[in-house]
């Protein structure tokens, strides 16, 4: 004889305790229960109070999802049809392949921002079915070889933020119309010329090097309305060994104010200010401990 | 300190505690009484509330009836009293959002929930009305440990869940039952609008 299986009637508890029920479970607990029915799944929704993002890295056999840096799994999908997940136990649930499975979890964790990380083994054509009809929001291009470089750029050119490795090699206009798009935030890792960072339109921008000349031409460029959208940029100068003819040539020729010099829990820093005719005004930092410079406009007062 | 040793008084079971601290007390819709020191009501937001509101001196506790919680058994009070007893003076969690929520069972906790689900299921009730939230916390954790290596299929089944057709056809119910009032007001608005009614109440 079969032992019976107590039963609770989980859904006829308060909705907080439902809710309650729901946080309180293991996350393989949380992702069977979404695929019961449209309810459940809406139900796991509703646990996030906010919207979380999914970091994809997509490999040849599996994906590695991670939803907003904590909840982190991977998707297999083997021979037989069926799932594992994190390689501990498996799900075989009929009609539903690799692209269903990727869109429940989008659903259920309540994600409306993509992170696309590119992998040495993947295929586009694959991520293009995973991500069809999805737009990807950040996309992490980590490669050298240039021709995957380019097609993953052409094809999925991502919305807000763009992390890229090493410069893709096209006839121009190719990288000119990259760095003039509206991205929220641009991490470049391979050396950019002056003409190009002028160029670039995004709020935020990280890149790896710049000479201290180079830097103070942007400086003034951005003094006579260069880079209008920029609100941070951080790169590192490279410095010259005596820090007093580092100083001065970042000042020199540059109308500045509020020099500060301080210290703090071991680090140290300097910073000043400049200005534009509007009257924008930005925070130069100059992070001696980390050897970065750090450049902040200062949100206006109203 | 174990469940049978928790400070919780059956006013017919023991005797009245002699301490100066005050003691509340409270009554079952199922007629038992239950005093409750006034540390362990902290436990409970709604009844922590209704206290002070109701600004009871110790006489007031003593000449004035029982404070009647109409909706909770004696049965369950009584757990709910204990787990109060047990927990008073402990900071009361805050829920940070995130997910999965990480809560540890106490052993008492585990012990006093050592009970069968229709239990279970009246003192999550309890603790949702009382606002006990790390009661909560607690037994919803016990319900979601239930859920472990279970497949989909026997997760329906623990949690007596309806598939989406069940649920469609639960929702169409609910629209068909709802439909005749819904014809019948309607039915009384087109008749007022023949007869000139600019107002339909």
């Amino acid at each position: 004889m079969t032992p019976v299986t107590p039963s609770f009637p989980v859904l006829k508890l308060p909705y907080l305790a439902v809710k309650n029920v729901i946080k309180t479970m293991r996350i393989s607990s949380m992702i069977y229960l979404a695929v019961c029915s449209k309810k459940m799944r809406s139900l796991v929704q509703s646990t996030f109070s906010k919207p979380n993002n999914m970091h994809i890295e997509i490999y040849e056999r599996h994906l590695s999802l991670r939803v907003s840096g904590s909840i982190c799994f991977e998707v297999a999908q083997i021979p037989t049809g069926q799932l594992r997940f994190q390689g501990r136990f498996r799900l075989k649930v009929c009609n539903m392949n690799l692209k269903d499975w990727f869109d429940l979890f989008m659903y259920a964790f309540r994600c409306d921002w993509i992170e696309l990380a590119s992998t040495s083994a993947w295929s586009h054509l694959r991520a293009a079915q995973l991500l069809e009809g999805r737009e990807v929001s950040s996309l992490f291009l980590i490669h050298d070889n240039n021709d995957f470089i380019v097609k993953t750029l052409d094809m999925f050119m991502p919305t807000k933020e763009l992390n890229l490795s090493n410069r893709p090699s096209k006839e121009e206009p190719y990288l000119r119309n990259i760095f003039t798009r509206n991205f929220d935030s641009i991490h470049l890792s391979f050396p950019i010329s002056l003409e190009e960072l002028c160029s670039i339109n995004s709020a935020s921008i990280n890149i790896d090097f710049l000479s201290v000349k180079d830097f103070k031409k942007f400086l003034k460029n951005w003094v006579n309305g260069g880079n209008p959208r920029l609100q941070k940029l951080d790169v590192n100068v490279m410095k010259n060994d005596k820090k007093k003819k580092y100083m001065a040539d970042y000042l020199s020729g540059i109308d500045i104010n509020s020099f500060k010099i301080e210290e703090k829990d071991g680090d140290s820093w300097e910073s000043f200010n400049i200005q534009r005719s509007d009257g924008t005004t930005a925070e130069v930092r100059i992070d001696d401990t980390h050897v970065r410079t750090h450049f902040a406009v200062i949100p206006k007062s109203n | 300190m174990s469940v049978e040793n928790a400070p919780v008084v059956d006013v017919d079971e023991a005797a009245i505690p002699v301490e100066k601290k005050m003691y509340y007390r409270f009554e079952s819709n199922d007629k038992k009484e239950f005093r409750v020191s006034e540390l362990a009501i902290q436990q409970s937001e709604t009844l922590n509330r209704l206290v002070e509101a109701m600004g009871y001196t110790s006489e007031d506790v003593e000449n004035k009836p029982a404070i009647a919680i109409e909706n909770i058994d004696g049965k369950t009070l009584k757990l709910v009293f204990q787990w109060c007893e047990h927990h008073k003076g402990e900071a009361i969690p805050v829920d940070d959002g995130s997910v999965p929520k990480i809560v540890e069972i106490p052993e008492f906790d585990a012990k006093l929930m050592d009970i069968d689900n229709g239990l279970l299921f009246k003192l999550i009730w309890a603790a949702d009305y009382l606002n006990i939230v790390q009661l909560l916390n607690v037994s919803c954790k016990k319900v979601a440990n239930m859920a472990q290596g279970k497949t989909p299929a026997q997760l329906r089944r623990v949690y007596l869940l309806p598939s989406d057709e069940e649920d469609e056809a639960a929702k169409r119910a609910a629209q068909e039952a709802q439909d005749p009032r819904a014809r019948e007001v309607e039915e009384e608005f087109e008749e007022r609008k023949r007869q000139g009614g600019n107002s339909f109440f």
